[in-house]
């Protein structure tokens, strides 16, 4: 009995903020444990919002060379994900600050960066094509939205931010969050059925 | 995660087709290259703060410590060892018979132990114990003192002064009084059979002797002794009080005793370097400078 509490407790997933501190007192490999659990969102949360993969890759490496270099001021004061993606918010300000490209992604097939979009389903080439056809649809729907909007989100998508954590990192009220997700969500759904007809 | 509201859970639900469309098409993933650079960048930033182990603390408490014991050595071995208060009244304590040879020898040097005793009864206890530099000096004094004592009619007899056949005849006397007596009678026998002698001439009075006390009473006695022995080691340590002293040095002036007012005025100057001299003394002292 003992022993099964026991393997349950040690097969629970050590948290975010459990791993960050052990990254803090010197475990290196708890790092690569978090790292690969961020990684996709805070590199998509950013890809979205910049545009540009070169300028997306550069920013992500300064959010966790941020992450890294604080981890000695580290303080559970709040979920890592919160941490995290407040830093990266103030990465992506700083750059739209520098300057402010808005990058389309193209529906064209040939263009290669929408052919990383779409990833899935390959073994379906008919299935796969309009999944990737759709995926881009809302992705340039994503990027029409403004930046607030989108910012909204993405982090409440990729960082799986709840709206006073969202309205933490981006340093508004809670309800200005709600009502930027809720127009947010309605243009993408009209963006996307827009296109759609179009086609 | 946190609970979701229910404001929280109906946006979900309208964003259910929205989200999943998106997740359909989010696979986009930092490059592979991009991961090692960042793994890379935290094992360093692991590495460059780990503590490294501190060698130079330990070496140097420890090097503290052999130049701090080394130190300690080369003082005490410099330095000359204090005279002990407690010697000479530890030598005269014990039995001649079971001191060593040094001892005996260097027993006509300890300072004379000697007990007043008052016509009243009461018994004084005087014990010299100053340092050896100053002996010399001190016996001087006293001499001149015990001198003027017996030249003057004195209302006190001196217990001391007993003979050494006396101090034999203890075991009828009180503990304390025969113990004293026969460190007296120890020390210096002779001189104080003369003194006794010449003391008894002059002021026509003979000894006294104190009554034979109980057991109780003679223990008594004789820790009062000792407690007044320890006060007076004390003040036997300090030089006599400067116009006292100057007093002396006059009275033996008077009584044409140059010689020792001379030493005593010479041992007065290395006492109290800066006290103004009366003329007489400071032509004394010129004189026997020269």
């Amino acid at each position: 009995m003992l022993a099964a509490k026991l393997a349950l407790v040690s097969a629970e997933p050590v948290s975010d903020e459990q791993l960050m501190l052990r990254y803090r007192d010197g475990d290196a490999a708890a790092f690569d444990e978090l790292y690969g659990r961020h990684r996709g969102g805070v590199f998509r949360y950013v890809l979205r919002q910049v545009g540009l993969r070169s300028a997306s890759e550069e920013i992500f490496q300064e959010i966790w060379i941020k992450i890294v270099s604080s981890r000695l001021r580290y303080r559970v004061e709040a979920r890592f994900a919160t941490f995290l993606y407040h830093v990266a918010h103030n990465c992506v300000m700083d750059h739209f600050r520098r300057k402010t490209p808005l990058h389309l992604i193209s529906l064209d097939d040939d263009d290669e960066e929408a052919h990383q979009v779409a990833g899935p389903e390959r073994d379906q080439p008919e299935r796969a094509a309009a999944l990737r056809q759709s995926a881009a649809r809302l992705l340039n729907a994503l990027a029409m939205l403004p930046t607030e909007q989108r910012e909204a989100f993405l982090l409440h998508e990729e960082g799986g931010l709840t709206l006073e954590e969202i309205a933490e990192v981006t340093g508004v009220r809670r309800e200005t969050v709600k009502s930027r997700l809720r127009y947010a969500l309605s243009k993408l759904r009209e963006g996307v059925e827009h296109e759609a007809n179009v086609a | 995660m946190k609970p979701m509201s229910p404001e929280e859970r109906e946006l979900d639900s309208t964003s259910a087709e929205i989200s999943a469309r998106y997740r359909a098409g989010a696979s986009d993933e930092p490059p592979a290259r991009l991961d090692a650079a960042i793994q890379a960048a935290a094992r360093r930033e692991v590495e460059r703060l780990q503590p490294r182990p501190n060698w130079q603390v330990p070496v140097s408490l420890a090097a503290m410590l052999v130049i701090g014991a080394s130190l300690v050595l080369l003082v005490r071995e410099s330095e000359p060892p204090l005279p002990s208060l407690e010697g000479p009244a530890a030598l005269q304590s014990r039995p001649a018979e079971a001191l060593p040879a040094e001892a005996k020898l260097a027993r006509p040097d300890a300072p004379p132990l000697t007990m007043k005793q008052t016509p009243g009864g009461r018994t004084e206890d005087v014990l010299q114990t100053q340092p050896s530099r100053e002996r010399s000096s001190r016996d001087r004094r006293t001499a001149g003192v015990r001198e003027e004592l017996a030249a003057a009619p004195i209302a006190t007899v001196e217990g001391s002064a007993k003979p050494a056949a006396a101090a034999s005849a203890a075991p009828v006397a009180p503990p304390a009084a025969g113990r004293i007596d026969s460190i007296e009678a120890e020390q210096s026998p002779l001189a104080d059979a003369a003194e006794a002698a010449a003391r008894k001439e002059v002021s026509g009075v003979d000894e006294v002797r104190p009554p034979a006390n109980s057991g109780a009473q003679a223990l008594r006695s004789e820790k009062k002794l000792l407690e007044q022995r320890a006060l007076l080691k004390k003040e036997a340590s300090a030089p006599l009080p400067q116009q006292e002293w100057l007093a002396n040095i006059d009275e033996l002036l008077r009584r044409g005793k140059e010689a020792e007012a001379r030493l005593e005025l010479r041992d007065f100057r290395q006492h109290y370097p800066r006290h103004r001299l009366p003329e007489h003394l400071q032509t004394l002292l010129s004189r026997d400078q020269r």
